[in-house]
């Protein structure tokens, strides 16, 4: 009796792994693929609650390999694959999405390895895969790599001051600024030496007036000014980067965020109330 | 009144004890003794182990209690480069609403409270970094925030709400 338990328990073991979902070449594919146990099982649990199919997760396991092979930041595809999952988003659809994050991360690859210092990315692969992502930011908001080319200039930046360049760039276009526009003035600060704490508090100023609803009018004219780049044009109404720097965090009172005057958005603050 | 102890040798002593009639005593005098001794003895250890118990408890509850006190309207300590990050949004007709964003890499839901007007909030523990992130209502329907920083496209045709937790430029 107790002998026959133990084969039981035995044949029941070795049964497992050949039923089990985890145990489909495409889980050792997506182990190859430079994810993590963590993550291979996390996305095997997804997709099945997904009812996704296991071909369709062999064409994912396909695109996190070739990025793997460029030495490309996996764990970028695999955080769209999860958004994707947890949005209910058609398992044809991620694919397709994946497959254009793909070229659009191979693309942007490409720009970094023109524009940015070599030695800047050495030990800092969280700054390259931030990089990575916000030049592919800014190529889906319309600034294509010839734009990125003229904007980055021929000098190489170091990485984290190209990421503030990009991330200023999208921001530009996605409030109504066109490409051209955006090249200009960016290029225009980079040679007069504007320092990137200066751009950035712009770019957070205008980001809180947008969030509260106040879209920026002329805004290029209210760039240039609050960059000290000189304009033409009416400088407007705009407080400059010493206005937007009053309402930093500071002594407990918390950066008021988005929403801190109306009924939505976010908040920060520096503890519960 | 004569002194008794000077009275009697201790001849006459033994000589009187041996006329005494030997005492009556049962067989199992001497264990049933031992038997109630041992008895009592237990009892008071099993006692005194459970007082110890009951102080040990005592101590406890007394601890936690003095540290719920202290605690009260003291703001939780945040690991360094972390921020108390609240998160609101007005949906009068809604049931349910969660918060889901690439802070936790898109994965559990962190549910919002209702509060009045049909205003939902909840804060949550950030580090420095941007982060984009969306709010489920009702379990299934999408939602960017009206109020976010910024937006982004989520790489599906819609779009993400942007969080910048600190300074632009710092690395998540």
């Amino acid at each position: 009796m107790r002998r026959m338990a133990i084969v039981a328990l035995v044949a029941w073991v070795c049964v497992i792994p050949l039923t089990s979902w985890a145990s489909v070449p495409v889980a050792q594919q997506l182990r190859q693929s430079h994810l993590s146990p963590g993550q291979v099982s996390r996305l095997m649990r997804e997709a099945q609650r997904n009812h996704v199919s296991a071909r369709a997760v062999d064409s994912w396991a396909e695109s996190f390999s070739v990025l793997a092979k460029n030495k490309l930041p996996v764990s970028l595809a695999v955080g769209l694959v999860f958004e994707g999952l947890m949005k209910q988003i058609d398992s044809a659809r991620i694919t397709k999405g994946l497959q254009v994050f793909v070229g659009e991360l191979q693309g942007a690859q490409k720009t970094l390895g023109k524009h940015v210092l070599p030695g800047t990315l050495v030990g800092h692969p969280h700054a390259k895969q931030r990089a990575l992502s916000d030049l592919v930011i800014a190529q889906r908001s319309g600034l294509d790599a010839a734009a990125l080319d003229r904007l980055l200039g021929p000098h190489r930046l170091s990485v984290s001051h190209l990421s503030v360049f990009v991330q200023a760039a999208a921001d530009l276009r996605n409030w109504g600024m066109s490409p051209g526009k955006v090249v200009r003035v960016l290029r225009d600060a980079r040679h007069r030496g504007v320092t990137t704490h200066k751009l950035l508090s712009l770019d957070a100023s205008l980001a809180r007036q947008v969030a509260h609803g106040h879209k920026p009018r002329n805004l290029g004219a209210q760039f240039r000014h609050g960059l000290d780049l000189g304009s033409s044009m009416n400088p407007g109404g705009f407080s400059g980067p010493a206005g937007a720097m009053s309402t930093m965090p500071g002594g407990g009172v918390g950066m008021p965020g988005p929403g801190g005057g109306g009924p939505g958005g976010a908040q920060m603050g520096g503890g519960y109330p | 009144m004569r002194d008794i102890d000077n009275s009697l040798t201790e001849a006459e002593v033994d000589s009187a004890l041996k006329r005494l009639p030997a005492p009556v005593v049962a067989p199992q005098f001497a264990d049933n003794v031992m038997r109630a001794i041992e008895s009592r003895r237990s009892r008071n250890v099993h006692v005194a182990s459970r007082k110890a118990w009951v102080w040990a408890v005592a101590a406890a509850v007394t601890v936690l209690v003095t540290a719920g006190v202290l605690r009260m309207g003291r703001a939780p300590t945040l690991p360094p480069g972390t921020k108390l990050v609240r998160f609101a949004v007005r949906l009068p007709g809604a049931q349910r609403v969660a918060l889901v964003g690439s802070f936790n890499g898109w994965g559990r839901r962190i549910a919002l409270r209702s509060g009045r007007h049909g205003l939902w909030t909840v804060r949550v523990p950030l580090r420095l970094g941007q982060y984009t992130y969306v709010f489920v209502v009702n379990g299934h329907r999408i939602l960017p925030d009206p109020h976010a920083e910024g937006y982004r496209p989520d790489g599906f045709g819609g779009k993400n709400s942007l969080i910048i937790v600190g300074s632009r430029g710092v690395f998540a």
